[in-house]
């Protein structure tokens, strides 16, 4: 026997999926408003026009422990590489390197004439070497075993090879030296722009993507230089990370109102049209009495409660899937990868229950369809404001409307896609979004099931 | 005029006791009603529009809160009814009350889902009520497609998915073109004689509730006016025909009926919808002197039938009005 609310849940979706002017509504309404904001505030505009950037390199170049003590600067390497860089399918540069100093770099980026500063540590190339030695030895560990490895420190031949076994040796005539000590260095390659600037958006997003690109070639090229004759089903192990980047905001610069900030505020706006949807979902069920079939079955108050609520959560989080995708397409500059588009499917997820809870408060006190989309309306549309998904709210206003959940949702949304906040980062928003749901939902429950569930 | 004293309380169905509602802008919809509905009986709730028959069955099932009165439910109250009770009452509401954007088979089984009704079990009583109510071709059919009679039918058989003991039937017939009327009085009639489910039948048309109905309770106006089977209601107004005259002139019907009201044969006139009702022995019989009365009042005629004595005449008898005004 099929559960109440599961029967509910599956009789709102084939609803929903057949309902074409409601999906238009809920879906594409919010879609035309990314378009618009995305469109006019230019996110899209700009590609193939290289970015000007100021790369700092304090790198002070190291001497290679494996391949014959040779002095390499991998800073200069790095900066060679983003100088090099082109658009796809095109000649034209990405960045456009301006020689400067560090206050002469600042001062650019303060008036926004670089996009970014890109600062190269000091111990870059060591902390490069140790990425090379650490592959070395996690490639040769993954063969031989680090227990072979430590008690082998002079060098390996045929005799002494205890690979030999696994259908591949050494060349003839031919000694593997001693495996290289990886030093236990982390170095941190600083980007530093302003939030708010989309150039710093766009162009810091591209040096992570380079950084990235650039360690893995190295790893993979020594990977390749030992390996030659290794069978491909011989697993790697995980190498140390040596490198990283960090992003650092040099605020004030100018306003904050870029299509970055807007994006997620869209997102929260059409969560927030679902409002309507799910009154007006409940509402048709009031008018068209099918709730009083409902009512005089064995159906509890939780059945169509929680069956209303399992679809409607389900579309909040398409939405919002959709939504983002719209707001990649035209030119939103996400930060972070997959895990921070998990976590804001959570938010999605937990936003969509609030958006729930106020369509069945909106549905406990209207009449019909038509009223229950009027006065939805005039809840959510407001609400978006009020929660600043259109344009920033004076702090005052923040303090109030901190106790509506799109408000936390808004706020780390934008954490995690425009800033790249991780899930700890923004524990407290989701806290305090869960908190705030429980209670809009207890009190949309209590409305729907008092006003429209009890006998009249 | 209340014909139910006699029924045994483990042979009753639905009881009502001095059941009455009072809506919030003062209206009073039903006063004082109280009943008692045996078990497979036909229960026939006959009355004009607006005379309470609907506010009484959504007491009677708890979908309404009366004011005042109870309603039981083979013994338990309806406000505090167990899942057993629940279970054995379906209800066909007088609006066509289906799920537009799902198809009829969906339709079915959603409700049997809410009355816990096994999915192997409601899908073959849905193929079956499909099947009696000549909807099996439109199966997989969207309700939104079918026309008013298909989701009126659609909707009786919403309300018999889960088997139930008790079905309540608010106007099953209204608005239905003469081919779906058949299909649903006939199955009515079946539910009656082969099932034997005690069913609550509110209609205003006569000829349905005389039809069908072991047992007929006129109300007006929230009030029981008589209950008793339709033949004795027909027997108590009178034995005889009924004429019904149309004149050309109706300014002329209330000179026309004191004038019939003189004639010795004749045991009554009234006038309902404009025409001169008048009920007499053998009537066919009295046409002569009938017509040349209405010559000399110089009543012209311009048509006249002739019918058996009905349920609408009780009404007409009891009220002085016709069921449909």
């Amino acid at each position: 026997m099929t559960m109440k609310f599961v029967t509910i849940a599956v009789k709102g979706l084939k609803e929903m999926a057949r309902d074409r002017g409601l999906l238009a509504m809920t879906l594409l309404f919010p879609m035309v408003f990314m378009l618009v904001f995305g469109f006019a505030f230019g996110a899209g505009g700009g590609q193939n026009r290289p970015y000007d950037i100021v790369v700092l390199n304090n790198d002070t170049g190291t001497s290679l422990s494996y391949g014959g003590s040779e002095y390499f600067n991998f800073g200069e390497n790095f900066t060679q590489v983003l100088r090099d860089l082109k658009y796809e399918n095109s000649t034209v540069p990405m960045f456009n390197l301006q020689n400067a100093t560090r206050e002469e770099a600042l001062n650019l980026l303060m008036k926004r004439e670089v996009a970014c500063i890109v600062t190269i540590p000091e111990s870059f190339s060591d902390a490069m070497e140790a990425t090379i030695n650490s592959t070395i030895r996690t490639t040769v560990t993954s063969l031989v075993g680090e227990v072979a490895i430590k008690s082998m420190t002079g060098g390996f031949d045929n005799a002494t090879f205890p690979g030999g076994g696994m259908n591949f040796t050494l060349p003839e005539n031919e000694t593997l030296p001693a495996l290289p000590e990886a030093k236990n260095i982390t170095v941190t390659v600083m980007i530093e722009g302003d939030m708010g600037y989309i150039n710093f958006g766009i162009t810091q997003s591209i040096i992570r993507g380079v950084l990235s690109s650039y360690i893995e070639t190295i790893r993979s090229e020594t990977r390749r230089q030992i390996l030659q004759a290794v069978p491909k089903e011989i697993k790697i192990g995980e190498e140390l990370k040596h490198v990283s980047a960090e992003i650092k905001s040099v605020s004030g610069t100018r306003e904050f109102t870029a299509f970055d900030y807007q994006a997620p505020g869209i997102i929260i706006f059409g969560l927030l049209m679902g409002t309507i949807g799910v009154a007006g979902a409940l509402a048709r069920e009031t008018e068209s009495q099918t709730l009083s079939r409902l009512k005089v079955s064995l159906m509890k108050s939780f059945d169509l409660l929680f069956g209303t609520l399992l679809p409607w959560t389900l579309l909040a989080v398409a939405q919002l899937l959709i939504l983002f995708g719209v707001a990649l397409t035209l030119g939103f500059h996400w930060v972070g990868g997959t895990s921070s588009l998990l976590i804001a499917i959570l938010i999605g997820g937990i936003a969509g229950v609030s958006c729930v809870s106020l369509g069945l408060l909106v549905a406990a006190f209207s009449k019909s369809e038509g009223h229950a989309g009027t006065l939805g309306m005039l809840v959510s549309v407001p609400l978006s404001f009020l929660v600043g998904a259109f344009f920033p709210l004076p702090s005052q206003a923040e303090v109030v409307t901190a106790f509506l959940p799109w408000r936390q949702a808004f706020t780390a949304l934008i954490s995690v896609l425009t800033y790249g906040a991780q899930l700890q980062d923004i524990m407290p928003n989701i806290t305090a979004m869960i908190l705030e749901t429980a209670v809009l939902f207890t009190a949309g429950v209590i409305a729907f099931a008092k006003i429209r569930l009890k006998p009249e | 005029m209340l014909r139910d004293e006699g029924i045994e309380s483990e042979t009753l169905a639905i009881e009502t006791k001095d059941l009455s509602k009072r809506y919030s802008n003062g209206v009073l919809a039903v006063d004082g009603l109280s009943l008692r509905v045996q078990k497979g009986e036909v229960f026939g709730f006959l009355g004009p529009n607006g005379a309470g028959k609907t506010t009484s069955i959504k007491m009677m099932v708890g979908l309404l809160k009366p004011t005042s009165g109870q309603v039981l439910i083979k013994g338990e109250r309806i406000e505090a009814a167990s899942k057993r009770i629940k279970r054995s009452i379906g209800v066909c509401p007088q609006d066509i009350v289906v799920w537009t954007r799902l198809t009829c088979m969906e339709n079915l089984l959603v409700i049997a889902d809410m009355y816990e009704v096994p999915r192997d079990v409601a899908v073959k009583r849905a193929e079956k009520l499909l099947d009696d109510l000549r909807l099996t071709e439109k199966r997989d059919a969207l309700a939104s497609s079918l026309s008013g009679g298909m989701k009126r039918r659609l909707n009786v058989a919403m309300a018999l998915i889960h088997d139930p003991e008790i079905v309540v039937l608010d106007e099953p017939t209204a608005g239905l073109d003469p081919q779906s009327r058949l299909v649903v009085t006939e199955y009515i009639r079946e539910l009656k004689e082969t099932r034997r489910l005690t069913v609550i039948l509110t209609t205003h048309e006569m000829e349905i509730a005389d039809q069908l109905s072991d047992r007929v309770a006129i109300i007006d106006h929230g009030k029981l006016l008589v209950l008793d089977t339709p033949e004795n209601l027909k027997d108590r107004v009178g034995k005889g025909d009924v004429m019904e005259i149309a004149l050309y002139d109706e300014a002329k019907n209330k000179r026309a009926k004191e004038a019939l009201e003189g004639m010795e044969e004749i045991q009554e006139v009234n006038e309902i919808r404009g025409k001169l009702v008048v009920r007499a022995l053998d009537a066919a019989s009295k046409f002569p002197k009938i017509f040349t009365l209405l010559e000399i009042v110089g009543a012209g005629v311009l048509d006249v039938s002739l019918r058996r004595n009905s349920l609408e005449d009780v009404f007409i008898t009891l009220t002085g009005r016709g069921l449909r005004e």
